[in-house]
């Protein structure tokens, strides 16, 4: 027992010192100490190795109890391991999937919001715009109108812009635009208007003349169909009714070709900005500045009627509009404005029309002047306007026309006359003779039966000109046509100018044809026929004038009758100057052949033979010259006797033949009877006996006297009528004598004879008289 | 007074009336044509002076007219005439007919010595011709003159014709006047040179 206890007690501290051991993890050291101490240790290591196996059995067993649940959790964990890992995965890829399937959301919503933000704007903003929309509109109005030029809406809609759209919109710097523009725009518009204006201007400056033209026309075709002048002109009537039914797309009357809208708008404006005075002043300015213009004429204007119509519509035109202007223009001119215009205007038009008319050699564009200028007074007249000045240059264009004409005429007679061969018309059958007698009124007792072909004593000039003068007839008559003359007048006027035609312009022609080289005798002959033809046919003429203007043949167709044959007399005279003319001609040629030998000693004992030529060429030419009237033959026959003798007695007296002989006398006494012999066989009818003599008697007289030496006869009978050398004058004695003398002395032998030498004394004797005759 | 010419020779132109004898002389004589017909009444002439060998020569070309009545007057002058053309128209086979007639006329009526000539005028009408040339040489052969084709119109062989005329007159007078010359001076001649006269005046003074 003591021991049992004693060992239990040791027992007991032995555990002590596990407990205490195990309980607490560190700090052992005072434990083992005690342990050490009380010399325990190895009973405690005992102890301790029997604890440990008894942890070791416990921890066995332990670990045999939760073995099988161990490893059933760590199955069980494995299992959860792999299942966590799925679950994972699932997690990961659902995460994925719901980010990209969020992605276009979260974008949309961000914009979503950016366009919950732009509507908000939008919003805003239209308030603002509702706000200036009336001044927008507003101002695109204003532009359109003003693009549309229409400029009077324009500056009322600027009004309401300036006054009730733009006060709502201060606040926006283009309304502060919009007002400091509204000025501008103003001058602008007056600037547009006035531009307008002068489009306007421009435009009417180029439509005048079409106006004028339309006025024209209309005037024309009411002058038609107005039945107090329907009688005077049926022809024109016709022509007009024509012309009409060409012209129906223009039965406007003339201004309303044109717009006027420019110039009431312009004033319209000008009222608006006050500038009333301004603008007149610009319109009357611009259209004084036009007239001027107008009113100048075309420097070739003389060259064509389609410068005269132009000049002409032009001035119209622009007088019918300034006539609706001033009937429509609420006093932008005035009617003194007008008329002073037009007075002047007037003024220039006649005078243009008078320069340039002058120069006008066309009669035909003399007429058509004329009717422009009728139709232009009464187009004028129509519109108000005073004419008178026109009428007195109507009067003047008158006379240049008949002037004009004239000058025509001279050219139509030239033509006949320089294709005319003067010779007899010869009519081959009844046509053609039928023919002349209807172109000219031959007033003569024709025979019944004629036998072609047939020739009539006048030339085709006879008929040629009785035409034409009737042409000129009626030239004449057509200016007076519309001139509203009386019948009288015309009457007149057609008379004097058919005279002048006649007496100056005719006979001008014919004269001046005789001039011509190639005109022969013959042809000159047939002249003077022809004259008298046309003499005779001038009463034909005159009942002519009388048919076509109604008068009465008054006392002008005595008259007519009266100096009928003196018409042409001028002519006729000249022809007859130009027959002889030719005649002598004719005569020198024979008497340039002459070849006197002046010292011949015995005459041929017969005539010369340039002499025999000269008298049988003068025989054959009055002999085959049937028709020369007999008495141009006596004048001509008279002068060709004149001119032989003439000839003939110079030659004697020729300066150049200083010794003539006795034979050379006798030779030429031998041709001047030859001459005598023609001149006594009477070569042309209804001459008075010895007529043509007396033109040989000079040279006859001479030759008596020189070849019978006849001188105390001579010397007696001198100075006195009956004296047989009446006509011998002492100073031509007394050169013949010389020359006789010079003559006589080549011959040297006459000195030896006797006969001779008393003859040469009583030579001297003769010639100391005659000197003494000729000192007296 | 001085003579401005060494001869003077006349000359006369005759045919049917229209064959251009008055052309052939305008022509001649001013060198120029005029288309319109006219027919000559009675007689006409015209001088001209030509050159013919350095002797001036003064050709007096008498022109007539071809129509029937002046006949009478026309023939009148054939006489004096020292060279004749006979013209016709080679467009007109009548006129070439005449010709014979007119050769006649000149037989009868003129110097037997004088010259003569035959014309074929209006050759410039080759299409219009109705006279062959052969016809016209064959017909001067027979009479034994001279033969030339003119036209006045386009001034052919017109010149030529008056001077061959001219000459052969002058050559038949100069052959007249050396036959004549030696025994007496030949103042029958009025056409003998002017420088002649006084020795022929002379020799005759001797005479005396």
């Amino acid at each position: 027992m003591e021991e049992s206890f004693k060992e239990n007690e040791e027992n007991c501290s032995y555990d002590l010192y596990l407990q205490e051991i195990e309980g607490i993890d560190d700090y052992w050291g005072p434990t083992f100490r005690t342990i050490f101490d009380n010399n325990q240790h190895h009973n405690f290591k005992q102890k301790l190795d029997e604890r440990v196996k008894q942890h070791d059995k416990d921890i066995e067993r332990l670990c045999n109890v939760y073995y099988q649940g161990f490893i059933e959790s760590v199955t069980e964990l494995l299992e959860v391991k792999s299942q966590s890992k799925n679950l994972n995965d699932q997690v990961i890829h659902l995460d994925k999937e719901l980010q990209r399937s969020f992605q276009p959301l979260a974008k949309s919503g961000t914009e979503l919001l950016q366009a919950r933000k732009v509507q908000s704007n939008i919003a805003t903003v239209m308030a603002q715009l509702n706000l200036c929309l009336p001044v927008f509109t507003c101002y695109s109005k204003l532009q359109k109108q003003i693009a549309d030029k229409k400029y009077y809406p324009a500056l009322k809609t600027l009004e309401e812009l300036e006054h009730v759209h733009l006060p709502h919109v201060a606040n926006y710097r283009f309304s502060n635009q919009l007002c400091q523009k509204i000025p501008k725009y103003r001058d602008k518009i007056e600037a547009a208007s006035m531009g307008d204006l002068k489009d306007f201007l421009e435009n009417i400056r180029k439509f005048s003349p079409k106006i004028g033209e339309v006025a024209m026309r209309h005037t024309s075709e009411q002058l038609a169909s107005d039945p107090t002048v329907v009688g005077r002109k049926k022809k024109r009537n016709f022509l007009q009714a024509e012309s009409r039914s060409n012209s129906t797309e223009e039965d406007l009357s003339a201004h309303e070709l044109i717009d006027f809208s420019p110039i009431y708008r312009g004033l319209h404006i000008a009222e608006v900005l006050g500038k009333v005075t301004a603008f007149e002043a610009y319109y009357r300015s611009e259209r004084t500045k036009q007239a001027r213009l107008v009113l100048q004429p075309p420097t070739n204007m003389h060259e064509s009627e389609e410068s005269y119509r132009n000049y002409i519509y032009a001035v119209l035109g622009f007088f019918i509009l300034e006539d609706h202007v001033l009937n429509t223009g609420r006093g932008l001119i005035t009617k003194a404005f007008l008329e002073e215009m037009w007075s002047v205007a007037l003024s220039k038009i006649t005078t243009a029309l008078q320069t340039h008319s002058a120069y006008c050699t066309d009669a035909t564009l003399v007429l058509k002047i004329k009717d422009l200028i009728m139709l232009f007074c009464s187009t004028l007249r129509n519109y108000g306007y005073s004419v008178k000045p026109l009428w007195e240059l109507m009067r003047e264009l008158r006379d240049h026309y008949t002037e004009v004409l004239m000058q025509r005429w001279v050219q139509v007679f030239r033509e006949i006359l320089s294709k005319e061969d003067f010779q007899p018309i010869i009519v081959h059958d009844e046509e053609e003779y039928e023919q002349i007698l209807q172109s000219f009124p031959w007033d003569v007792d024709l025979p019944d039966d004629i036998t072609f072909p047939y020739s009539f004593p006048f030339s085709s000039m006879v008929p040629k000109v009785y035409q034409q003068v009737k042409e000129f007839i009626y030239a004449c008559l057509k200016f007076s046509e519309d001139l509203n003359l009386s019948q009288v007048e015309v009457d007149e006027m057609i008379r004097k100018s058919m005279n002048l035609l006649l007496t100056r312009t005719f006979s001008g022609c014919l004269s001046s044809s005789f001039r011509s080289p190639h005109i022969n005798l013959q042809k000159i002959t047939q002249i003077i026929i022809d004259t008298g033809y046309l003499e005779d046919a001038n009463i034909y003429l005159d009942q002519f004038i009388s048919n076509i203007t109604g008068e009465e043949t008054r006392n002008i167709t005595v008259g007519a009758i009266q100096n009928q044959h003196a018409m042409f007399r001028v002519a006729r005279e000249d022809a007859v100057r130009q027959i002889c003319e030719k005649l002598k001609q004719k005569l020198n040629e024979f008497l340039e052949l002459e070849s006197y030998d002046w010292n011949l000693v015995e005459p041929k004992g017969h005539a010369s033979t340039f002499i025999s030529d000269i008298i049988r060429f003068l025989q054959t030419t009055f002999q085959s010259f049937t028709d020369l009237p007999p008495e141009v033959a006596q004048i001509a026959c008279r002068a060709a006797c004149d001119h032989i003798a003439n000839c003939m007695f110079d030659m004697l007296m020729n300066e150049e033949i200083r010794q003539i002989s006795m034979g050379a006398l006798n030779q030429l006494n031998l041709d001047l009877l030859q001459c005598e012999q023609f001149a006594a066989s009477e070569p042309v009818n209804g001459l008075q006996q010895d007529e043509l003599l007396s033109y040989f008697t000079k040279l006859r007289e001479l030759l008596d006297l020189l070849i019978s030496w006849d001188w105390p006869t001579y010397f007696h009978d001198y100075a006195q009528e009956t004296s047989r050398y009446k006509n011998v004058r002492p100073e031509i004695a007394v050169i013949l004598l010389e020359k006789l003398k010079e003559g006589d002395k080549k011959n040297i032998f006459t000195v030896l004879n006797k006969n001779e030498r008393d003859k040469k004394k009583l030579l001297e004797t003769v010639l100391k008289q005659l000197r003494q005759l000729c000192v007296k | 007074m001085a003579k401005t010419y060494d001869y003077l020779f006349k000359l006369l132109l005759i045919g049917d009336s229209g064959v251009g004898k008055t052309c052939v002389l305008f022509r001649f004589s001013e060198d120029a044509f005029n288309t319109t017909f006219i027919s000559t009444i009675g007689i006409d002439f015209k001088i001209r002076t030509i050159d013919l060998d350095g002797k001036k020569i003064k050709l007096q070309i008498w022109d007539t007219a071809g129509q029937e009545r002046f006949r009478t007057i026309t023939t009148a002058y054939y006489r004096g005439a020292m060279g004749i053309m006979l013209v016709y128209d080679i467009t007109n086979e009548k006129s070439f007919e005449n010709i014979k007639n007119w050769i006649r006329n000149i037989e009868e009526n003129a110097s037997a010595d004088v010259e003569k000539m035959l014309l074929g005028n209006k050759c410039e009408l080759e299409e219009k011709r109705q006279v062959s040339k052969e016809r016209g040489e064959q017909l001067a052969i027979e009479y034994g003159i001279k033969f030339i084709e003119t036209s006045a119109k386009a001034s052919i062989r017109v010149e030529e014709a008056f001077f061959t005329l001219a000459r052969d007159i002058k050559a038949k007078m100069e052959k007249k006047l050396e036959a004549s010359n030696p025994p007496k001076g030949g103042h029958q001649l009025r056409t003998s040179e002017p420088q002649k006269k006084p020795t022929s005046w002379l020799s005759r003074c001797t005479l005396l």
